[in-house]
Formats: C-alpha cells, sequence, structure tokens
C-alpha cells in the first residue's frame, strides 16, 4: 500500500508539509465534513488521478494497495459539485472498486466491504499489536498495516506501535511507509508482530534539499548528490567535511592539516580561481543561511606567525563548528543547473545542510557517545646516535673539512654512544578522542523542537596539539494555524584549539624530525629543556662530548619548541534564523525569515623567553588577532506549486539583502621578563597594533521554475540577480541564469517493456554562475601614504594609487552537464554519471602594466580563463537483500583542470620552498601556473637518471650556480639535464644546452591534482549486526617531499632509510638513490623530491550491532547500538612521507602539492555507544 | 484574536522585508578605512596632503638614493664594487635592457610623480578652499602654491626623463582608465615645450619663500627661485643661452640666495641644513 498523495506530490513540498501531513494522518479528525462536493473532470486516466482530486479537494484520504489498482482500466468521469458518497458510488458502478469510509480514511478494495461488515466478527479473529521500526531502532510513525486482499487496515502511532484487529488466521499483514520497503508477514499463532521496514535501496521517494526548497530526488535535473543523517550516524565523525570524504563523486575533501580542528579544503569539481583564500570553497548554507567562510581573517590577512597557507589553514572550515549529529541531510550542488540559485557565490558549488527538527511523537532523547585512541599511521625510523655519529665523521670526510671534534672518535667506537634521542617517539603520542551528544526530539501538531548539546574533544597525534568544541541547537517549530507556521533554527558552538607552527623556519614544524640530532637530549640532567652545546655521556656517566664540533648539532628542540609555545584559536560562532511561513493560497505559500550569523574569533600565540644549554631567548612575544564577522539576512520567499492533469508547475520567487561586517583588532607586544607574566598588560613594548572594520552587501533576487509533464519531462530554469558591493558600477547586477531539462525515459511506454530497467533519466544543464570572493572595493580610484620630509619633520602625504576600475565584478563560471540516472531490478542496481564541462573566466589577476601609469606596474583586473572537466560516475548496488544484506557503493571522478589564459602575465610562480638552494640562475618555487597546464603545475628541472661516478664526469656537467650556490660536483653527486634552449646552427629548433642549470631547464613533470579518485564503500548487515568499510583512493598526482629533501640534505638526522641508501665513495660504481652527503648538498628545484601521490586507503572500517528491542525494552531503553571503528587502518601508497594527502600551502593553490611536514592524519580506533530512550 | 495576530505578523514580515530588500543604498556602504581620489580633493587638508604626496617619491631609497645615482654608472666616475650587481653592470657597459631594474625604477618613480602633479593640475582648481586657509605665509593664494608645487615637479619630473632617454611618453593629463596608459613616445621638442611652459607657470605661482609656520608652509617645499633656476637650467641644456643668462640673473639678484663658499661645506656634518640652506633653492631658510 502507498499513499497517493505523496507519491504524486513532486517539487517544492518542504519537509514541513510531509510532517505536516503525517500531524494530520495521527490526529485524524473524528468529524468527517457534512458537505463535501467533489468537481471532477477526467478523460481516460489511471483511477489514482481521481482519488488524488478527491483528497486535494475534501481533505479525505485513501487507502489501496497496487495490486488491487492495477486491474482497473483508465477511467472517464464528469462531476460536477456532487456529493462524496455518490460520487464514490458512481466509481464503484463503474469499476467495482468499493470504498470503505472510516473518519478521514477510505480504504479501497475489490471486495464489498460493508457486506462484510455487516457479519458478525468470527471468534477465529484476533487482535494483532506490535511495534514498527526503521533499520535503526527508530519507531517508524504513520507507517501503514493492513491485512492483504482486504482493507482492513490502521496506522502506527508516535511510538511506532500499530494494534490491528479483526485479523483472520492466516492472513498476511503488509506494513509499508513510505521511503521504506513493504513487508509481508503471514499471520500464524502469535498475537504480536514487531517489524523493521528497511530502506528502499535507491529511495525513488527521496527528498532532497535545493536552494529555496526541496524536491524528489527523481524530478531533479541537476546535479545534486549528498548524505544524509544516517550515513552520518553511521561514523563517528568530529566533523562533517569527513563524512564526505570518498563518498560523493566530483568532491574531493583535501585536509591540509590533519591537526585536531585543521583545515580542510572542499574542491567542487576542481579548482576554478587562481586566488587563494577562500575563494575557491563551496558556499556553506545551513538551514538556508549561507554563512561565512572566515572571511573576516581573509579580508585582513589574519593568522598565526609561522603558520602558512593563510586562513584557510587554521582551521576554520565552517562545517568544524557543526555537531555532526545535528545534521539531518547534507547535499552538494554540483552543476550550474542546481548551484545558480546562488548566483555570485556558487561557482565552486554550494553545499546545504538541514539540521533536524523535530517530530511529531513522544520525546525522543539520543546519547551518542564515543571514545578513541589515535596513533601515527606511518613511523619513518630515523638514524639513532651511533649512526648520527657516523653520518657526520662521512660528512665532513667526504667534504674534505675533517676536524679533531670526536665524530671520527666515536664513529669507530659507536659503542660508546646509545640510542640517543628519538625524536619521532618524542613528538607523537598515542591520542585519546572523545564525545558525547545529548538530543532531544519531539512534540505534538502545535509544537516541535530538536534541541541537542555536543562536547567533543580531540588530542592530537602531536604533543600540545588538541581541539574542543562545546556545541549547542535549539530547533523550534510551532504551527500557530493552519496557515501559519513559525520557528527558529539556532547553534552556538565554541571551538579552541592549540595548534604547531608549519613554517619550517619557526623550528616547531615537524619538519623538525628530519633534522634533529639524535645525539641531542630531550632534557639536560636538570630536567630542563637541552640546548646546545651539550654535555653527552655514556652509558657509564663518562662525558664523551669531544671537541666543540658538538655545539653545532641540531638546530632548535622541538619538543622544547611545542610545549612552550602558544597557537591558540578560540571561535565563537552563533548562527540563528526566524522565519515565519503562511499559506496564502493552497498552491501559494510565503516565508519570509531573518538570520544572523556571527564568527568571533581570537588567536593567541604566545613565544616564550628561555634559555636552553648556552642557547638563549631574551624576548617573549605574545601576540593577538581578534577577528569578528557579522553577518545578516532578510530573506523573503514567495513558493507557488499547483498541479493541473499532467501539468506540474512549482515556481519561487525570492529577494534577500544580505551585509557582511568584519572587525578586527590585533597588536603584538613583549617586554615582560618572565613566561608567567604573558598577558598584554605585562608588557612593555607594544607593537604592530592594528586594526579596522570593511563592510559588504549582497541584495539578490532570484526565481525559479519546475515544470513536469505527464511525469516524464522536467524543465527547470532558474535565475538570480545579485548586486553586490565589491563590484564596479559597471557590473553593479550580475545576472547568473541556468536552463536544465531531464526526461524519464523509463515513463515512456514503449520503454515499459525493458522490465529490468526500472529508471532511466537522462539530465542536460547550462548555466552560469560566479564568484564574488573578491576584495572589497577594488573598483574604487584610492589614494595610499605618500608621507615626506620637510627639514626634520614626517609630513603626511598621500598619492593616487589606483585607477577606477568600475568593470571589477565576479569570476565567472559557465558550466554545462549531461548526465544519466539509471536503475535496474527495483534499483538492486542504480548508476549515475555525469560529464561537465566547466569555464571560469574573468579571473581576477594581478596584470602588468607600463609604469608611466604612473601608479605602479601592475593593476588588478577580470582577465584569465580557467577550464575544469570531468566525468562522475557513481554505482549503488544490493548484492544480497533479505535478512543478509550486502550494498556497496562505488564512485569514481575524473577532473582537468587547465589554465587557458592569464590575461599579459605569462605565469604565476607558487610560492619559494625553502632549503632549496637559492642561486642566481633559479628560483626557489616549484609550482607554476602558465597557460596550458593545470593551476600550480610542477615545473621543474630534471636530476640524471644515472649518479657521478668520477671527478672527470663531474667536470663536465653543467652547474645550477653562480654566486653562492654550488661550485663543484662530485663523484656521488647526481647532475641535471640541460635543456635544448640554443639553436647553435641556425635552424630555427634548439639543439644544445646552455652549458647552466637554470630556470630554462625546467619541464613540466606533472599535476598536485590527481587523474581520477573517488571512493568504495560496502556495507553488510545481518540481524542487528553491520559492517561496512570504506576505502577511498587516488591517482596520478604528484606530491613535493620536502621532509625527505631535508633528510637527505643530512643537516642534522636523516630517515634510516636514507641513511642506508647513501653513497659510499670508496664503492663508486654502486649507484644509489641518496647523493654524497657534504656540505653545500647540491638542492635545485628538480624532480628529485616530487613523488607519485597516488593510494588507496581503507578510511574507515566500522562494526556496529543493535541490540535487539526485546532485550532494551526491560531496560526501558528504546534503542542501544555499540559500535567500533577504525580509521585509517592501512594506506597504500609509494609516497614515502607521511602522508599522500598532505598539502601543506593550503588554500594557496598556486603552491598546491608540496608537503613540509605537514600534520598527518592520525589512525584510530573508535568504541561509540549510541543509547536512545 | 488569532486571525489578527496573524494577520499583523504578516503584514509586519512583508514590510520588513521589503524595507531591508529595497535598500539599493547598501550595495555603496561606508568606504572605511579607504580614501578615494574623489573624496580627497574637496578640502585644503585632502589637497595639502596630495601635493605633500608629490615629494614622497623622493623618499623612496630605491629611487632617489640609489637609483638616480646609479646612473653615474655610466660615466668613468663610478665603477661597480666587489659585489657585482648585474643591473649596474649593464649601465657601465651601456647594455640596457627593458627590464633593467634601476632605468625601470627610475621610469617608475617619475611618473608617479607626473600622474600625482597631473591630478593635481585638474583638480586643484575644483577645490573651493575656506577663506581662512585660503592664503599661505607669503600672502599668496595656496591654490595657486600647490598647482606651482605640481607644476614644478613635473617639469622637473620630464626634464630628468627627457636627458636620460630622449623622446618619452607626454602625459599631461590625469588617466583616467587603464586603456589611456600606453601612448607614444612624444619628440624631445615637444617634452621641453611641455617642462618650459610647467616652469614658466610654476615660477609665476610659488611663493618666493615660506616661512614653516603652519601646514603647507614648510620650508622645503619649492620655491618661485627654484622653478626659475631650474628653467634657467634647462635653457642652458637647450642651448639657448640668453634666456638662461637672463633668469639666472633674475635669481642671483632678486632671490636673496648665495653659494656657500666652500663646495665642501655642503656635506659636513653640523653644516647640513644650516649654512647649507643659503643655497638651497628648495630649503631656503633666510626669508
Amino acid at each position: 500500500m502507498i499513499f497517493l498523495q505523496i507519491k504524486r506530490k513532486s517539487i517544492g513540498y518542504t519537509l514541513f508539509l510531509i510532517v505536516l501531513f503525517f500531524t494530520s494522518l495521527i490526529s485524524i479528525n473524528a468529524q468527517p465534513k457534512k458537505t463535501e462536493k467533489v468537481t471532477i473532470k477526467v478523460k481516460d486516466r489511471p483511477i489514482e488521478n481521481v482519488f488524488v482530486e478527491i483528497t486535494r479537494q475534501t481533505g479525505v484520504k485513501f487507502f489501496y494497495s497496487n495490486a488491487t489498482l492495477s486491474k482497473i482500466k483508465h477511467v472517464t468521469f464528469t462531476f460536477s459539485n456532487i456529493a462524496l458518497s455518490d460520487v464514490l458510488d458512481q466509481i464503484t458502478k463503474k469499476t467495482n472498486l468499493y470504498f470503505n469510509r472510516i473518519d478521514n480514511t477510505i480504504s479501497v478494495s475489490l471486495e464489498k466491504i460493508v457486506e462484510e461488515r455487516a457479519i458478525e466478527p468470527t471468534p477465529k479473529t484476533r487482535t494483532i499489536t506490535g511495534i514498527i521500526t526503521d533499520e535503526s531502532g527508530v519507531p517508524v510513525i504513520g507507517a501503514s498495516i493492513v491485512v492483504k486482499g482486504i482493507s482492513n487496515g490502521t496506522i502506527s502511532d508516535s511510538n511506532g506501535y500499530y494494534s490491528i484487529s479483526n485479523v483472520a488466521p492466516s492472513s498476511v499483514l503488509t506494513f509499508s511507509y513510505i521511503g521504506l520497503r513493504s513487508e509481508n508477514v503471514k499471520i500464524a499463532a502469535q498475537n504480536q508482530v514487531n517489524v523493521t521496514l528497511c530502506e528502499l535501496s535507491i529511495e525513488l521517494s527521496e527528498i532532497v534539499a535545493i536552494g529555496y526548497g526541496t524536491m524528489l530526488k527523481r524530478d531533479l535535473t541537476g546535479s545534486i548528490a549528498g548524505i544524509n543523517y544516517k550515513d552520518i550516524r553511521l561514523m563517528p565523525i568530529v566533523s562533517v567535511d569527513q563524512a564526505l570524504q570518498g563518498k560523493i563523486p566530483g568532491v574531493q575533501i583535501v585536509q591540509s592539516n590533519g591537526a585536531p580542528g585543521g583545515a580542510v579544503q572542499v574542491h567542487v569539481r576542481g579548482i576554478n580561481s587562481t586566488s587563494g583564500g577562500g575563494v575557491n570553497q563551496p558556499l556553506y548554507v545551513v538551514d538556508g543561511i549561507p554563512i561565512v567562510f572566515n572571511e573576516t581573517e581573509q579580508n585582513f590577512g589574519l593568522g598565526f606567525e609561522g603558520i602558512s597557507g593563510g586562513a584557510a589553514s587554521n582551521g576554520s572550515s565552517p562545517l568544524s563548528t557543526i555537531n555532526p549529529n545535528d545534521i539531518e541531510s547534507l547535499e552538494v550542488l554540483k552543476d550550474a543547473s542546481a548551484s545558480a540559485i546562488y548566483g555570485a557565490r556558487a561557482a565552486n558549488g554550494v553545499i546545504l545542510i538541514t539540521t533536524k527538527t523535530g517530530k511529531i511523537g513522544k520525546t525522543k532523547i539520543n546519547l551518542d557517545s564515543y571514545y578513541g585512541l589515535q596513533n601515527i599511521m606511518k613511523n619513518i625510523p630515523l638514524t639513532n646516535a651511533r649512526e648520527r655519529a657516523q653520518l657526520v665523521f662521512e660528512h665532513r670526510r667526504n667534504a674534505g673539512t675533517r676536524f679533531a671534534e670526536g665524530y671520527e672518535f666515536l664513529a669507530a667506537n659507536p659503542y660508546l654512544l646509545e640510542e640517543g634521542t628519538n625524536w619521532v617517539n618524542e613528538v607523537f603520542r598515542t591520542a585519546p578522542t572523545k564525545n558525547v551528544a545529548l538530543s532531544a526530539n519531539g512534540g505534538n501538531d502545535k509544537f516541535l523542537f530538536a534541541v541537542s548539546a555536543d562536547y567533543q574533544k580531540q588530542d592530537g597525534i602531536v604533543i600540545n596539539t588538541y581541539s574542543e568544541r562545546l556545541s549547542t541547537r535549539v530547533n523550534l517549530d510551532v504551527i500557530a494555524s493552519p496557515k501559519l507556521k513559525f520557528g527558529t533554527r539556532s547553534s552556538f558552538s565554541f571551538q579552541k584549539t592549540n595548534q604547531i607552527d608549519n613554517d619550517e623556519f619557526n623550528q616547531g614544524s615537524l619538519l623538525g624530525l628530519s633534522v634533529l640530532s639524535p645525539l641531542l637530549p630531550v632534557y639536560d640532567s636538570q630536567g630542563n629543556f637541552a640546548g646546545t652545546p651539550f654535555i653527552m655521556y655514556n652509558g657509564s656517566g663518562q662525558n664523551i662530548s669531544v671537541g666543540s664540533g658538538l655545539a653545532s648539532e641540531g638546530f632548535g628542540n622541538i619538543v622544547a619548541n611545542i610545549l612552550s609555545k602558544k597557537r591558540n584559536a578560540n571561535r565563537y560562532r552563533i548562527n540563528s534564523s526566524l522565519f515565519a511561513e503562511y499559506k496564502i493560497l493552497a498552491w501559494l505559500k510565503f516565508k519570509s525569515s531573518f538570520s544572523t550569523d556571527y564568527l568571533f574569533s581570537d588567536l593567541f600565540s604566545f613565544d616564550p623567553l628561555w634559555t636552553r644549554g648556552a642557547q638563549t631567548e631574551p624576548n617573549m612575544k605574545v601576540s593577538q588577532n581578534s577577528p569578528k564577522s557579522i553577518n545578516w539576512l532578510a530573506e523573503q520567499l514567495l513558493t507557488f506549486s499547483k498541479k493541473m492533469k499532467k501539468h506540474d508547475l512549482n515556481a519561487i520567487l525570492g529577494f534577500s539583502a544580505q551585509q557582511f561586517t568584519d572587525f578586527y583588532f590585533g597588536a603584538q607586544a613583549n617586554g615582560s621578563t618572565s613566561n608567567a607574566l604573558d598577558q598584554f598588560w605585562n608588557q612593555t613594548n607594544y607593537t604592530n597594533i592594528s586594526g579596522g572594520q570593511v563592510n559588504a552587501a549582497l541584495l539578490s533576487q532570484y526565481g525559479r521554475v519546475n515544470y513536469i509533464y505527464n511525469d516524464k519531462y522536467l524543465l527547470t530554469s532558474t535565475l538570480r540577480r545579485d548586486g553586490s558591493s565589491r563590484f564596479g558600477t559597471n557590473y553593479k547586477y550580475g545576472f547568473f541564469p541556468s536552463f536544465s531539462g531531464g526526461w524519464r525515459i523509463s515513463q515512456e511506454n514503449f520503454f515499459k517493456k525493458i522490465k529490468f530497467i526500472n529508471n532511466l533519466k537522462l539530465r542536460v544543464s547550462y548555466g552560469v554562475t560566479g564568484s564574488q570572493n573578491i576584495d572589497n572595493f577594488l573598483y574604487m580610484a584610492t589614494m595610499s601614504s605618500a608621507n615626506t620630509v620637510f627639514g626634520n619633520t614626517i609630513v603626511p602625504g598621500v598619492a593616487p594609487s589606483r585607477f577606477e576600475n568600475e568593470d571589477i565584478h565576479w569570476e565567472q563560471n559557465k558550466q554545462f552537464d549531461v548526465g544519466f540516472d539509471l536503475g535496474f531490478w527495483n534499483n538492486r542496481i542504480s548508476i549515475t554519471a555525469d560529464y561537465y564541462a566547466k569555464r571560469t573566466d574573468g579571473l581576477l589577476a594581478t596584470s602588468p602594466i607600463s609604469v608611466i601609469s604612473g601608479v605602479g606596474g601592475s593593476v588588478i583586473r577580470n582577465i584569465g580563463i580557467v577550464d575544469n572537466k570531468g566525468f562522475e560516475f557513481a554505482i549503488n548496488t544490493v548484492i544480497f537483500e533479505g535478512k543478509f544484506r550486502w550494498t556497496t557503493e562505488f564512485n569514481i571522478s575524473t577532473n582537468q583542470n587547465k589554465v587557458v589564459n592569464l590575461g599579459s602575465l605569462p605565469y604565476i610562480n607558487g610560492a619559494s620552498i625553502g632549503r632549496i638552494n637559492a642561486y642566481t640562475n633559479t628560483g626557489q618555487w616549484i609550482n607554476r601556473t602558465e597557460v596550458g597546464h593545470p593551476i600550480g603545475g610542477f615545473y621543474v628541472i630534471l636530476q640524471n637518471e644515472k649518479q657521478i661516478t668520477s671527478w672527470e664526469e663531474a667536470a663536465t656537467m653543467p652547474l645550477p650556480g653562480g654566486m653562492g650556490g654550488v661550485s663543484f660536483l662530485m663523484p656521488g653527486d647526481y647532475g641535471w639535464v640541460d635543456q635544448k634552449t640554443v639553436d647553435s646552427d641556425g635552424d630555427g629548433n634548439p639543439d644544445k644546452g646552455d652549458g647552466k642549470i637554470d630556470d630554462n631547464d625546467r619541464v613540466w613533470v606533472g599535476s598536485p591534482f590527481p587523474d581520477f579518485f573517488g571512493g568504495l564503500t560496502n556495507t553488510f548487515s545481518y540481524k542487528g549486526f553491520s559492517l561496512s568499510t570504506l576505502l577511498s583512493f587516488q591517482y596520478g598526482n604528484k606530491l613535493w617531499n620536502q621532509p625527505r629533501l631535508v633528510s637527505e640534505f643530512g643537516e642534522g638526522n636523516m630517515w634510516r632509510s636514507s641513511f642506508e641508501n647513501r653513497y659510499d665513495p670508496t664503492n663508486p660504481n654502486v649507484q644509489t638513490s641518496v647523493p654524497i652527503i657534504r656540505t653545500n648538498n647540491p638542492l635545485p628545484p628538480s624532480n628529485r623530491f616530487l613523488e607519485d601521490a597516488s593510494y588507496i586507503r581503507l578510511r574507515n572500517i566500522t562494526l556496529a550491532y543493535e541490540i535487539p528491542i526485546k532485550i532494551i525494552e526491560k531496560i526501558k531503553l528504546d534503542r542501544l547500538k555499540v559500535y567500533v571503528q577504525a580509521n585509517n587502518l592501512f594506506t597504500l601508497t609509494k609516497y614515502t612521507g607521511w602522508d599522500p594527502e598532505a598539502n601543506s600551502f593550503g588554500s594557496n593553490v598556486i603552491t598546491n602539492g608540496i608537503d613540509i611536514g605537514a600534520y598527518p592524519q592520525a589512525k584510530s580506533i573508535v568504541f561509540g555507544l549510541n543509547i536512545g530512550f | 484574536m488569532a486571525i489578527k495576530f496573524n494577520y499583523i505578523l504578516i503584514n509586519t514580515l512583508f514590510v520588513l522585508g521589503l524595507s531591508f530588500t529595497s535598500c539599493d543604498d547598501m550595495l555603496r556602504p561606508n568606504q572605511i578605512g579607504v580614501q578615494t581620489v574623489d573624496a580627497t580633493f574637496t578640502d585644503f587638508s585632502g589637497s595639502l596632503a596630495a601635493v605633500n604626496g608629490l615629494y614622497g617619491v623622493m623618499n623612496n631609497g630605491n629611487w632617489f638614493s640609489s637609483s638616480l645615482l646609479q646612473i653615474d654608472q655610466a660615466s668613468d666616475d663610478v665603477t661597480n664594487g666587489s659585489i657585482l650587481i648585474a643591473a649596474y653592470s649593464a649601465i657601465d657597459y651601456f647594455e640596457l635592457v627593458e627590464d633593467n631594474s634601476i632605468s625601470y625604477n627610475l621610469w617608475d618613480g617619475f611618473y608617479k610623480i607626473i600622474y600625482r602633479a597631473n591630478v593635481i593640475i585638474e583638480r586643484v582648481p575644483q577645490v573651493k578652499f575656506p577663506t581662512l586657509s585660503s592664503k599661505n605665509s607669503a600672502g599668496l593664494l595656496f591654490e595657486n602654491q600647490f598647482l606651482g608645487e605640481a607644476y614644478f615637479m613635473r617639469a622637473f619630473s620630464y626634464y630628468n626623463m627627457v636627458r636620460l632617454f630622449g623622446d618619452v611618453p607626454l602625459h599631461l593629463n590625469e588617466i583616467i582608465a587603464t586603456s589611456e596608459i600606453n601612448i607614444p613616445r612624444s619628440s624631445a621638442t615637444l617634452v621641453y615645450t611641455a617642462i618650459i611652459s610647467d616652469l614658466e607657470k610654476a615660477g609665476d605661482l610659488l611663493p618666493p619663500t615660506y616661512s614653516n609656520t603652519g601646514k603647507g608652509n614648510e620650508k622645503g617645499r619649492v620655491t618661485k627661485w627654484a622653478a626659475k633656476s631650474l628653467l634657467a637650467d634647462v635653457y642652458l641644456t637647450l642651448q639657448q643661452y640668453d634666456k638662461a643668462k637672463l633668469l639666472a640673473l633674475e635669481v642671483i639678484q632678486k632671490s636673496n640666495r648665495k653659494l656657500v663658499p666652500n663646495y665642501s661645506d655642503l656635506f659636513a656634518k653640523g653644516i647640513e641644513g644650516k649654512e647649507n640652506s643659503d643655497e638651497s633653492l628648495s630649503y631656503g631658510a633666510k626669508s
């Protein structure tokens, strides 16, 4: 049995309506209207259409089984203002269908029930009772229960409880609910039948959130993919973005910083812009409020000293402040048809998050809790003290600078040394992670509520790193009258993190692990942090520090640095909206809402003063930046929804105004003489005091029309007009249209013969979106400071520094998408595939101009074009059904990123990478953004395949250096390929190298973006057990391994693998991957440290057990589930660093694919518990 | 009751909603922390700050104290030091490429002055100075002084450019859009014509001295005599000796300035800024 009304409704109905619908179902009004008259005119239509129309006109609902109606041919009726009972009589005459009305429900059957009812119930019939739950044990409210063959039926109540009387022996009960698979149970001797209804394999009736409304998934014409709360709840996740990883085709999650609360980059269908910050991040919309992506920190360029990669690397993903337990569903709007309704902010896709709202029924209280332990995924062994002594000895020997400083002695007598300090063990630890979430959900037909509180603490696998989050949420709905409803969605969250530096020169970075000598102890004999020089003792307590050379061992004491520095970020987010919804007419609804989003942050850093050995840092330093973003949004929305025969029309029309205000105040101070006096008021010297405010606003009008003809042809068109304070006068308003169409081929008569395909839909869309994430006031001609001096006095002056550019506007994204959805055998197998082509033009870039302009050599303009093209493919299968159930979800995506135009800019080089020798001939960058290549493609010098084996050979090698560079090469070094750049014979083709290694010898060697990526989820369930695994993978991208560079440089320590692979000058013909260890180790920007970062990772494996309801009923619980989950258990990769997913420069996309010792992700094992009562 | 309440609520929301969504002013928010060119030239202090900005380029180490001096690399007086800097060597050996950092800095610096002067020349006449602050310490109109300073600085820049590079692009109006930047070079003759015209105007508009009292009267600003001396220099360069002589005589006789007897005293510690001022035309201390 199905509910006709829901089946037929299609677009634009909100979840709220569904709730209301069930409300009306449960609280059946016992008083039918006295005069129910209907007017119906149908010609050769299915009988369902008549029922739908009656329901629409009278509110009376029909119960029937598909089997019953399948025998009825199409009907033709004309009723004009006829009483309902007469109408039903006439239908009975024509169709032999019989109707039995109880209150406001009419059951339909092929037998005349009135007569049956007349018969006195025989004593054999019984009353059956039971509870209906879904797979996760949540009671199913409003499920229908009928006796098969006759129209005796009932509905489960708010506890999932039902009672059905007059059930004859050997009857079959059919249990059904929208979105769940119906179950038939044959009645034997039992009086109680508890049923678990499983989800349909693909929810054709699934409702998905689209911008400003909802839609049946089957009616979608755009590309929207999502996850729902069941996916989220299955996995204990710290942050929502983790739940997306490997799950959604076309969406790549890059965790640039594995630290707790670390930043996550979400790339929807590739990177569109060369700009950094949040420019390439999708728009996040939580319960209809587009929230800011830490714009204040971006606008003012705030961040911690020593943490590179911009604000987005500071752990500020908007998702990290959301309690995952609060989420009902999350949708990613990928193509232009889906996202263009968000206009000038939708170029990078839109992530819609809908939080849970109250459900009618008994108040349900849920407790979700987990506890886990995390550890480093991969251990990279380092050399010990004995090997270190050997290494230094060789280093000096090879360089010809042998000193009498003890290393020779130590190398010859290694037994004098112990293992030394294992810095990896000192820095990494086993760290706990825990979470407690409590929620209450319930309500009645007037008032619905969902409230929650969540506490989560995750310690990092690196000492002194952690993230702590406290959040609360209140979602209320008041149904004031059948027409008026209002409510609120409000949340508060507080997040506190401590991080470590990732800039290698600030010496707290994990890169230090490849530098620090094992000869350096962590603590001296007094228990203080050790520095250099230090006294070294052997096992018998003898002083074996020989000579002064040991003073140069090591850099900073990394443990001391990490433990004594503070890099605190406190973030407070208040996100609240108040809305009212009024049903003006049956088909017209008005909604008005006012929302606010506050994000206050405090970024506090503290660098202590210290004395370690002979080293001292006499100054302590504190700094604090306090950015605040406040934005409010007022929105008015009209929703139309009308169905006329074969025509189904839905439309919205909306207006919104949103204002963003960013404030910040920041300062640095020093001068205190004690680390205990670390507050600002303790300091004597205040520097870099700064602050300010920036305002921006967005005024928008938008509309959408969905039209469905005969359930086969689907058309959607959207248009948004966005006016932004950031745009120049000539482009103050941008228009963002989109068009899409769908054809449900499987609904065509000719197709219905193909029984094994139950769903086939073709989709095509085209649209325009924009990215307004540009600096404020770029369009204005502005003055900048130009002070001068008269006599001995500085006199303030200003000078015009920028031309007016009223053409400044959004970066524009045109996207074409074509795809299909295919389902076999009632969606046992379902496939979704898409091809898309995106072109972003008007990229904002600094373009060179002649200095005769008088404002310098560059100006910011809308130039540049970037293309992204790709395929997405997802296949979901139900391999086994029944008691043992096995489902798989597999997705794979490709994306090809290509720069098409950079205006008059020849190229943009990436950021400089430290420790690559700065030669006069080459820059220190690795990435270059140039036309014809991906953004931040790797453009480096090639290292020779073979090592140099003789001095004669070394003398012939072209060198990369002039001043301060490499003055000679020697056996054991590698040379580099001198590309043919000189045309010596004048034939126009270069045929000869120029005899030196310089930037002209760079070649393109790969991309930081994978050729393809995806994930595979397997879920097995049997009775209460379920086992789920997620594998994710990517292929074809390269990653610069800076920790290995530092290791092979031999400065202070080495990976043991590097050490064992080093060149032995006494055995010159044995080729090794690590060149000879010597002073001035030549390290030009070559392909030597670019590694293949393809991987397959077992991202998680979860085993859960749902305790049977029979047992937990006795302890008065509704639900009890226990689980254990392992994350990041293993990774197959060729990458030799800690984590192939590292991306140290975060949102700085022109310097992607660089690992400078990024905080690696952890592996973890987590135990969890869900209790419902 | 309920209906009435609903009615009021809906109406309120409608009105609120419309009032929020109908204000286009939102799209032109207060430009906090930013000063537009238009807003600068509305009052005395804005105009003065812009005129001060003309001199600002000269504080730029890359430009005034380095690049301008490095021109001497082309002579036999100066040579590249022990640390060889390619850009200097290029000047020394007359192998100037277009992106030589020294010549780049010179172009950048001089054209910055030219652009700033053009903006001042076009915009200052439209500013209405309040009567109280309309006159400088010499009793002349500030408006004229500002224009005079701009004309002088523009001429000074073009005079250096034309001597170094010959034909150069001649911008004499404010550039509004980037499309107006690139123009062909004008002949040196035309550039000199513009220089002479500017310096003649500067000589008429500028005050003879500054009192060093109050804003806009700081010693160190260019004076009438600076303009006339520079013009004399221009005529010398153009080998129009009669005109040069006439102007030089005027400066010698009327400016009340004299040469320091001992040239090296100009640079001696303790003297600079005092005795030097006797000779300096712009720093003219004697009044």
